[in-house]
């Protein structure tokens, strides 16, 4: 077999075990996105920088993620990269990576048992260590202010 | 509490619907095409210019980047090889009957090694292997071998092939984005040139013309496309062949020059010549 046969090969396996994994993968973190969603609908995270009248504990609250790009999605990328237009395989990255952000955020944000969170943000970063162009990992970081009842059980209205 | 709420955003709305499976068939094919243009384009336009670059400048250009090949190969130990100095005559009893253009100087090399293989270069330079002299069963065979890769150095094939193959690659990387490109950097590049097919019937066909004009006769020529038929059948693969690669299928080689030699009314009947009683003798040296 010839070095550009085998090359060949080399890249559509590649291709095809990493869309195959990829989408699996995808599939399971959106189930999960969906279902701690529905859990955590109950505690607001809103991007007003005003808080309500009360009296509150407030402190800062962060949920960061790190979602690695699979190779297929890689290389529909490049070919997006060629023709332009939307960048439609690294949608679902960055939708992933913003939804699951904001849930750690949440979470964390519920342990402490707050009843809010106020001045919601997002920071995204692209992590490409040395792959020139190309997109190796995205990181979100979301960040807010929690607010807690205060000792004398402060109501948010 | 009642003031702030999070409603579910439905699904689906900041991402596609299509499926990533259409969308990587549609943009490939898309890609293929513009590059398959593009690398057509480039490679006609590469072997265009070559071909008005003068000889004695590609004569340069082979002896910064053959320089190495050709002296391991012409010359060992001060004596020069048999086999050597019998291609080298050969060479110049074909030579007055291809109409070679002034300064152009054919310089055949003998590689005493088990490759099945033979090929012309930059610079009017010849590579003859031992693996292939080894099968030819008479002169005309190694004659036509010989005029052959002598009729791609006429017709600058070398330099149009070498051109085509750089314009294509370096415009190809440009076009991908890839920005360290070694232009002339890769020797390799020059001893596993790719003639088209059309190139290969153009030094079939002015190859054959010179070995009638030395030995009077076509008869035997068509051995050399006989044996290569040989080697491919029992290699079983073109990887193991070289010379194979992109040549045009041995019948219809055979078929066409006996064509031509029909046309053109050259004999086909007169007796081949043998190699010489010590060819034998040279190749296990």
């Amino acid at each position: 077999m010839s070095g550009e046969s085998f090359q060949l090969i080399y890249i559509i396996g590649l291709l095809v075990i990493a869309y195959w994994v990829g989408s699996y993968r995808e599939k399971r973190h959106y189930q999960s996105i969906i279902k701690r969603e529905y859990e955590l609908n109950r505690l607001p995270a809103v991007n007003l920088k005003t808080p309500p009248e009360g009296n509150f504990q407030h402190e800062l609250v962060m949920g960061n993620v790190t979602i690695s790009v699979d190779y297929f999605k890689r290389f529909l990328a490049a070919l997006h990269a060629f023709f332009g237009g939307r960048v439609t395989s690294y949608e679902t990255l960055l939708d992933r990576a913003r939804r699951e952000a904001l849930l750690r955020m949440k979470a964390v944000a519920s342990e402490k048992q707050a009843l809010l969170v106020l001045n919601v943000k997002y920071e995204t970063v692209s992590i490409f260590k040395g792959a020139g162009k190309n997109i190796g990992s995205v990181e979100v970081l979301a960040y807010g202010t929690a607010l807690m009842a205060a000792r004398n059980n402060a109501q948010v209205s | 509490m009642h003031k702030y709420h999070n409603p579910q955003p439905p699904e689906g709305i900041n991402t596609s619907q299509t499926h990533p499976l259409w969308v990587f068939v549609k943009l490939f094919v898309a890609i293929v095409i513009v590059l398959t243009a593009v690398a057509w384009l480039l490679g006609q336009s590469g072997a265009w210019l070559a071909a008005r670059v003068p000889y004695a400048q590609e004569a340069r250009l082979a002896e910064r980047y053959l320089s190495d090949s050709v002296e391991k190969n012409s010359n060992s130990q001060g004596k020069k090889h048999p086999m050597q100095g019998y291609l080298e005559s050969l060479v110049s009893r074909l030579a007055p009957h291809m109409q070679l253009p002034k300064g152009m100087r054919i310089q055949v090399h003998y590689e005493a090694e088990p490759v099945e293989n033979a090929y012309a270069t930059l610079g009017g330079h010849i590579f003859m292997y031992k693996g292939l002299l080894a099968k030819l069963p008479n002169e005309n065979s190694l004659a036509m071998l010989l005029a052959h890769e002598m009729a791609h150095v006429k017709l600058r094939h070398p330099i149009q092939a070498t051109a085509q193959s750089l314009a294509i690659s370096t415009g190809i990387k440009y076009l991908l984005g890839f920005s360290n490109m070694d232009l002339l950097g890769n020797a390799g590049l020059y001893t596993q040139l790719h003639f088209s097919r059309t190139m290969e019937s153009a030094a079939d066909e002015q190859g054959l013309q010179a070995v009638y004009k030395v030995y009077g006769t076509v008869n035997g020529a068509s051995d050399l496309f006989v044996t290569l038929q040989q080697l491919r059948d029992s290699d079983g693969s073109d990887d193991e062949v070289p010379f194979f690669s992109t040549h045009p299928l041995d019948v219809q080689r055979i078929e066409s020059l006996a064509t031509l030699a029909t046309r053109q009314q050259w004999n086909t009947t007169l007796k081949t010549t043998p190699l010489p009683a010590r060819f034998g003798e040279w190749l296990s040296q």
